[in-house]
C-alpha cells in the first residue's frame, strides 16, 4: 500500500491561543486560526491541527485532554485509499467524508487516510565543508547566521503509548504493509510504511498501566544537526523547557531535541534519519540509555572564556 | 528580610510574585527551574520539579506547571495528572505516585524552604 507519511496531527487542547503560541515558536507556518481551532503547516503543507478538546467534531479521545485525537497519513493514489477502506471496513466502521477515510486502529487511536497534501519541496542543498570533498558552501558563503531561522520541512514521526505492542504492530504490518524497521525489546516497534524509507514514521511504546495511554511524542524533520541545534536553542530561548536534547539516536540515526508541550506529550526536532528499504533486517536491543543513543548534551548560556 | 530565616533555610520567592490559584517555577540550575510553588490564596505548596515517570521538569514553559483552569498540575511531557494539595498523580504514566513534596514555610511575604532539597535527577 502507497501510504507515503503522516499527513497531520489533529490535537483536542485546553487553550487554542497558548498551543497556537507554541507552534509558532516551534517554527511552524499559521494557516489559520479562529477562536476554537488553527491549522499550523510545515514547508511541504504537513502539519498539526489543533481544536478545543471538547469539540464534538473530534473522535472520542482516549487519553485525558489534551491530546491527540486524530492521526491523518498520507497516500499517494485513489488504488491506495480504496484498499485501506476496503480492507479496514472489514471489521470495524470505516467513515469516508470528503475524500478522507476515517477509522481506529487496533490500540483505540483514531487514524484517518486522505490522498497526500504533501507539497513536493527543493530546498538549497545543507551546505558542510569537508575536507577531502568538494566545498560544500561556495567561498564566503557564510555557514553560521544567528539570525536563521530553521524550519520544520515536513511531519516525521508519531508515537503512541500501546496497551498491547504486538497487537499493535500486527495491525500496522499486516493490515497496512508496515513494515518494522527496528524493534526495542519488550517495548515495541519502529515502522514505515511502504511508500517511504524513512526509518520509521510511526513508533509503538508498551504502556505499563492503563492511565500510559495516548501520545508519546511527534516530530518534524529540520535539514541537519546544525539545524536541529539551533531551532532548539531559540526554542529554550523563548522559555520552553527540554525534555531531553540534544542528542542523537541509534535507531533511526537521527539528531534528536525533545520538549514538553501543551499537546498531551512531548514534541522533537529531529534530522538526518536514516531510510530503509526492504531489504533491510530489522535490529533488536533492549531499551536502556545505551541503546537509545550515541550521545547526550544539555544546552547552556552562552558563554566565553574571560580575557 | 534575610534575619527571619534560619541558617538551614532559603528563600524562593514572594507570595506577591505569584498570582493567586497560580504556579511558580523557582531556583533555576542551568535552565531548569528546580522547584515550583503553587498558590492558594495565603497558603503555597512547594514541589521537586521533577515528574516521578521519567524524573524530568513538568512544565512547559516557564511557570506553566497548571492545567488551564488552575484545577490540577499538569507533567507537560506526557500528560501525568496531579493533585495540587497532595501532589498525587490521579492519571498519566506514573498514576498512583507522587511528587516530592517540599516543606514550606511563609515569613511574611516570603516563601522559605529548606538550603537542603532531595536532588533532581535524569532517573528514577
Amino acid at each position: 500500500m502507497n501510504i507515503v507519511g503522516l499527513d497531520s496531527l489533529v490535537f483536542g487542547v485546553d487553550d487554542i491561543a497558548v498551543c497556537a503560541t507554541y507552534l509558532e515558536d516551534y517554527g511552524l507556518s499559521k494557516v489559520d486560526q479562529s477562536a476554537t481551532a488553527a491549522r499550523f503547516e510545515a514547508i511541504d503543507g504537513t502539519g498539526v491541527e489543533i481544536r478545543l478538546a471538547s469539540d464534538a467534531a473530534l473522535p472520542p479521545a482516549n487519553a485525558p485532554a489534551p491530546n491527540l485525537r486524530e492521526t491523518v497519513y498520507g497516500v499517494g493514489d485513489e488504488a491506495t485509499l480504496a484498499a485501506i477502506a476496503s480492507e479496514l471496513s472489514k471489521d470495524r466502521d470505516v467513515i469516508e467524508r470528503d475524500g478522507v477515510i476515517h477509522t481506529f486502529d487496533d490500540s483505540g487511536f483514531a487514524i484517518a487516510f486522505q490522498r497526500t497534501v504533501r507539497r513536493k519541496i527543493e530546498l538549497p542543498p545543507y551546505r558542510v565543508n569537508v575536507p577531502g570533498q568538494a566545498d560544500g558552501r561556495p567561498v564566503n558563503q557564510i555557514g553560521a547566521d544567528p539570525a536563521a531561522r530553521p524550519r520544520p520541512q515536513t511531519l516525521s514521526h508519531v508515537v503512541y503509548f500501546v496497551p498491547d505492542h504486538e497487537k499493535a504492530e500486527r495491525f500496522y504490518a499486516e493490515r497496512l504493509g508496515f513494515r518494522t524497521t527496528d524493534r526495542f525489546i519488550g517495548m515495541g516497534p519502529f515502522m514505515r510504511p511502504q511508500g517511504t524509507l524513512d526509518h520509521h514514521c510511526l513508533f509503538l511504546i508498551q504502556s505499563f498501566n492503563s492511565h500510559m495511554v495516548g501520545l508519546n511524542h511527534f516530530t518534524f524533520h529540520m535539514a541537519g544537526a546544525s539545524e536541529v541545534w539551533q531551532a532548539g536553542y531559540q526554542f529554550e530561548q523563548k522559555g520552553y523547557r527540554t525534555f531531553w536534547g540534544p542528542g542523537r539516536h541509534l535507531f533511526g540515526s537521527n539528531h534528536f531535541w525533545y520538549f514538553n508541550s501543551p499537546f498531551g506529550g512531548a514534541i522533537e526536532y529531529d534530522a538526518d534519519m536514516d531510510r530503509h528499504d526492504d531489504s533491510w533486517q530489522p535490529r533488536e536491543a533492549p531499551a536502556n540509555a545505551d541503546t537509545s543513543q550515541i550521545f547526550l548534551f544539555q544546552a547552556r548560556e552562552l558563554w566565553a572564556p574571560g580575557p | 528580610m534575610t534575619d527571619i530565616v534560619d541558617a538551614s533555610e532559603q528563600i524562593l520567592c514572594r507570595l506577591s510574585d505569584i498570582e493567586d490559584g497560580d504556579a511558580r517555577g523557582c531556583l533555576p540550575a542551568d535552565g531548569q527551574d528546580q522547584l515550583f510553588v503553587v498558590r492558594r490564596g495565603a497558603e503555597v505548596v512547594v514541589y521537586l520539579n521533577s515528574c516521578p515517570h521519567n524524573w524530568r521538569p513538568l512544565e512547559y514553559r516557564r511557570h506553566q506547571f497548571l492545567a488551564p483552569d488552575h484545577s490540577h498540575i499538569i507533567c507537560y511531557a506526557h500528560g501525568a495528572h496531579f493533585e495540587i494539595d497532595s501532589g498525587y498523580c490521579f492519571a498519566g504514566p506514573c498514576e498512583g505516585k507522587s511528587l516530592v513534596r517540599i516543606p514550606s514555610r511563609l515569613a511574611g511575604d516570603c516563601v522559605v524552604v529548606p538550603r537542603a532539597l532531595p536532588p533532581t535527577r535524569w532517573d528514577g
